[in-house]
């Protein structure tokens, strides 16, 4: 963390901390991730507890102590209190969030990974389905993480997406065309029509209002996220649940 | 350190517990040690022994409590009708000081929290939902106004809406007795937000 003591950010998540403080995670544009502590924010009335609740955007005001930065005052920015209206929005928010988080390594800074969560947070509050905005946003960001895979040209022969259901590989980097499967141990199967949307998403500068089998894509998009991440994500696997509700067991 | 084993073991005890620092710890053990009476001692130690085999949960509502129905549950006095949804035991305590709620309560023993993996089976959802269908007018959710207790919250309202039985929340804006200047604006904004009409 630098001198500069104003900064703007997106609460990712927090825990409690010591008996009545919160460690906050902080999604900056300017520096990254960073973990700040708000004294006193789960006491009743405390000015800070609004601050340390996830989805929290605005200028965070931090006093740098001897190991941690100490939230001190907040101004709010957008407010996306709506998002907290509504049980399944605010399920694949937290997914989003957490997907975030999972990638986003303390200290690195990534403001155009902060500018898309800025702008996906925008879109849910402007009534874009929640789904729809969290394919289009994590197929971007696996694009500025470096990690997009290869969805319609399969990485051994080069061929173009062929048969469905499809093979696929998170940690190879994409698509299996059939008979190289086997050189491919993580591979896992997914329907050809998820693979489509995520190439076509790639390309799109703003989520569609609508895509067919939303929840059918997210499941796996979701899924090649968690193989990513190499860590439990709750609130990607909640999400994900929710999802197959929407369509047969896979 | 330099005490006595014995009086090492017994701070580091009273340590683990939330609230106490080493300091507080160090004393409550002396308070103990030099100023209790041998009787005093052994009554608390006896009654630290017996609290987790008689407490148990109540049958009806969750609440901590002595028999199988809680003071509250066995209280006919009460209004049967409405039921305050609460996340934990010490939420009741604190409506309870209020003064201001005559009817019954049920706790959910945590919140619905994505991010720690906590979903709606972690919590005593059928059982409220059973007391429901027994006949209720009214379900007050009184979670708190973080994002997990707003989760609960609309979790639960999505339930039990279908059901024609009126839901509500705890309403969250300015504290009474605090002045608008020294508000913070989030907390301005939702204050607003849920504003009512005075006619």
């Amino acid at each position: 963390m630098n001198e500069s003591n104003t900064i703007q950010g997106i609460v990712l998540k927090r825990r409690d901390f010591m008996e009545s403080d919160r460690m906050i995670t902080l999604f900056t544009k300017q520096e990254g991730v960073i973990e700040i502590i708000a004294k006193g924010a789960r006491k009743a009335g405390s000015k800070l507890a609004a601050a340390s609740e996830p989805l929290f955007t605005g200028s965070f005001y931090i006093a740098k102590g001897k190991k941690n930065g100490y939230l001190t005052q907040f101004e709010p920015g957008v407010s996306y209190s709506k998002l907290r209206q509504d049980y399944d929005i605010l399920t694949h928010t937290f997914s989003l969030l957490e997907i975030f988080s999972a990638v986003s390594i303390p200290g690195s800074i990534a403001p155009k990974c902060y500018d898309l969560l800025e702008e996906a947070l925008n879109l849910l509050i402007e009534n874009i389905p929640v789904l729809n905005v969290n394919l289009w946003t994590c197929v971007h960001l696996l694009e500025l993480e470096g990690i997009s895979p290869s969805w319609i040209q399969c990485i051994s022969s080069k061929n173009i997406l062929s048969e469905d259901p499809a093979w696929f590989s998170t940690s190879f980097g994409g698509y299996i065309s059939r008979g190289y499967e086997k050189e491919y141990k993580d591979r896992m199967v997914i329907p050809a029509k998820a693979l489509i949307t995520f190439f076509k998403l790639g390309k799109e500068n703003s989520p569609p209002q609508k895509i067919k089998d939303a929840e059918i894509c997210w499941y796996y998009l979701a899924q090649i996220w968690k193989t990513h991440a190499h860590k439990r994500m709750p609130a990607t696997e909640s999400s994900m649940n929710a999802c197959k509700k929407a369509f047969p067991h896979p | 350190m330099n005490h006595a084993q014995s009086f090492v073991d017994l701070v580091k005890h009273f340590e683990s517990l939330p609230g106490i620092g080493p300091k507080s710890a160090q004393r409550i053990v002396f308070h103990i040690v030099m100023k209790m009476n041998p009787f005093d001692v052994t009554q608390f130690a006896n009654t630290l022994e017996k609290i987790k085999e008689t407490l148990q949960f109540c049958e009806q509502c969750n609440n901590l409590s002595d028999n199988r129905f809680c003071h509250i549950c066995a209280d006919h006095q009460r209004d049967q009708n409405i039921i305050c949804v609460v996340a934990d035991p010490k939420d009741i305590a604190a409506i309870e000081r209020s003064k201001i709620f005559k009817g019954l309560y049920h706790v959910l023993h945590g919140l619905i929290d994505p991010m720690q993996g906590s979903g709606p089976e972690n919590l005593k959802i059928k059982e409220l939902l059973s007391r429901i269908n027994q006949g209720v007018e009214e379900i007050i959710l009184a979670t708190n106004p973080t994002i997990e207790g707003d989760a609960t919250a609309l979790y639960l309202a999505k339930l039990i809406n279908p059901l024609g039985i009126k839901v509500s929340r705890i309403a969250h804006g300015m504290p009474i007795g605090s002045e608008l200047d020294y508000a913070d604006s989030a907390t301005l904004s939702s204050a607003m937000e849920y504003r009512r009409s005075l006619m």
